[in-house]
């Protein structure tokens, strides 16, 4: 609960605090008398430090702009680069060592086309196939939302239906089968009518039976 | 002490030998200003006879105080020492110099109704920024015991205000 009146103490204290103007006149007078300008060794300290930590940084840029295949003309650092070259054109004092220079700039700037054309195809390639790809999603979506109503609608009509078209489709699928179920047994059944046929045991017009005893007995014969 | 040293003596001290004077000269910016350069022109002079043994904030504080009684004493001539001495602190007129808000008004005159020396406590650490140390030192007291007499001092000094 003190620490309101030693803050208020505080700030009444730093009323009497010296103008920044005055102190740094007082020091300079101070060191003029002590001889040598100590001040500006101990600055120059940092400013040296600040000056070689820029031209690191500048220098860095530079060599970055120069070199990297990624610095094109759509790049920030790309002046940097055109700007070395500037250079790099007035330093070439000789005529070959100019078209050494020209040579190579435009060296520079067929392989800087070149990435520029690839990474062209290569970006209209991957959007084309994004394009692809989503079309397809686009197209399964439908067709499972086409399934969705398909199936939904049989649910619907099967709850609709009565016990009397349920008969009925029960009747059908069973005609279906046993015509199905015919077809697959095929050759014997139909061979065994036309024996029993040959050998007279059932009328093949009215598919009745005859009497089996006496005609077998001459199927034998024969 | 060799010469070369001392603009960074100045640079540790300027700030506390311009309250130190500050406070003592009626809040006065200009002749805190003034003082201050003399006590530090005579603090060069007197440089490379300093023991650095001896305190460094002791010995320009002496020089600080022997040279604002000094001045004191050509304002107020015929003013003994002890008197500018004890009571240097108290003449400043709060409400004309300085510009204070009126809670800091409050709060200087509830610091004078503090006995003398818990009022002495508080002026050196808590506005002028003194060290309990240096003020053990100043004092001749045990810097653990001027913490806690400064803390009950504190605590006075928030009752007397509550009561106005």
């Amino acid at each position: 609960m003190t620490r309101r009146i030693e803050r208020k103490l505080r700030k009444i204290g730093r009323q009497g605090n010296p103008d920044r103007a005055f102190v740094r006149t007082l020091e300079a007078q101070l060191r003029q008398k002590v001889g040598h300008p100590i001040w500006w060794i101990r600055w120059s300290k940092f400013a040296a430090v600040g000056a070689t930590a820029l031209i690191l940084a500048t220098s860095a840029t530079g060599v970055y702009a120069y070199t990297s295949d990624n610095v094109l003309p759509n790049h920030p650092l790309y002046s940097v680069r055109l700007d070395i070259e500037k250079v790099e054109e007035a330093l070439a004092v000789t005529p070959r060592a100019r078209a050494a220079v020209i040579r190579q700039i435009k060296k520079r700037r067929t392989k800087e086309h070149r990435i520029m054309r690839t990474r062209l195809e290569l970006r209209n390639r991957r959007a084309h196939m994004r394009a692809k790809q989503v079309k397809f999603l686009e197209d399964d979506q439908v067709k499972l939302r086409e399934d969705r109503q398909k199936t939904q609608e049989q649910r619907i009509h099967i709850r609709e239906e009565t016990p009397k078209d349920l008969r009925g489709r029960i009747e059908r699928i069973r005609g279906e089968h046993s015509a199905d179920a015919s077809d697959i047994r095929g050759e014997p059944i139909h061979a065994a009518f036309r024996v029993i046929q040959a050998t007279g045991t059932i009328d093949a017009a009215s598919g009745t039976e005859i009497n089996r005893d006496r005609e077998a007995s001459h199927s034998l014969d024969d | 002490m060799d010469l070369k040293h001392f603009p960074d003596f100045y640079r540790v001290n300027v700030q506390r030998i311009h309250r130190f004077i500050y406070f003592r000269v009626r809040g006065d910016t200009d002749v805190a200003e003034d003082l201050t350069q003399d006590v530090f022109l005579k603090a060069f002079a007197a440089f490379e006879s300093y023991d650095p043994n001896i305190s460094s904030s002791s010995w320009i504080f002496t020089i600080a105080r022997n040279h604002v009684i000094n001045y004191m004493q050509k304002q107020h001539p015929g003013t003994s020492l002890d008197e500018i001495e004890n009571t240097i602190w108290d003449r400043i007129p709060w409400d004309k110099k300085m510009e204070s808000r009126h809670d800091q008004k409050r709060l200087m005159e509830a610091l004078r109704q503090l006995p003398e020396q818990d009022r002495e406590i508080v002026r050196l650490k808590h506005i002028e920024g003194w060290t309990f140390n240096e003020i053990a030192e100043k004092m001749g007291k045990n810097a653990g015991a001027l913490r806690v007499q400064s803390h009950r001092a504190l605590r006075a000094l928030r009752k007397i205000m509550k009561q106005k």
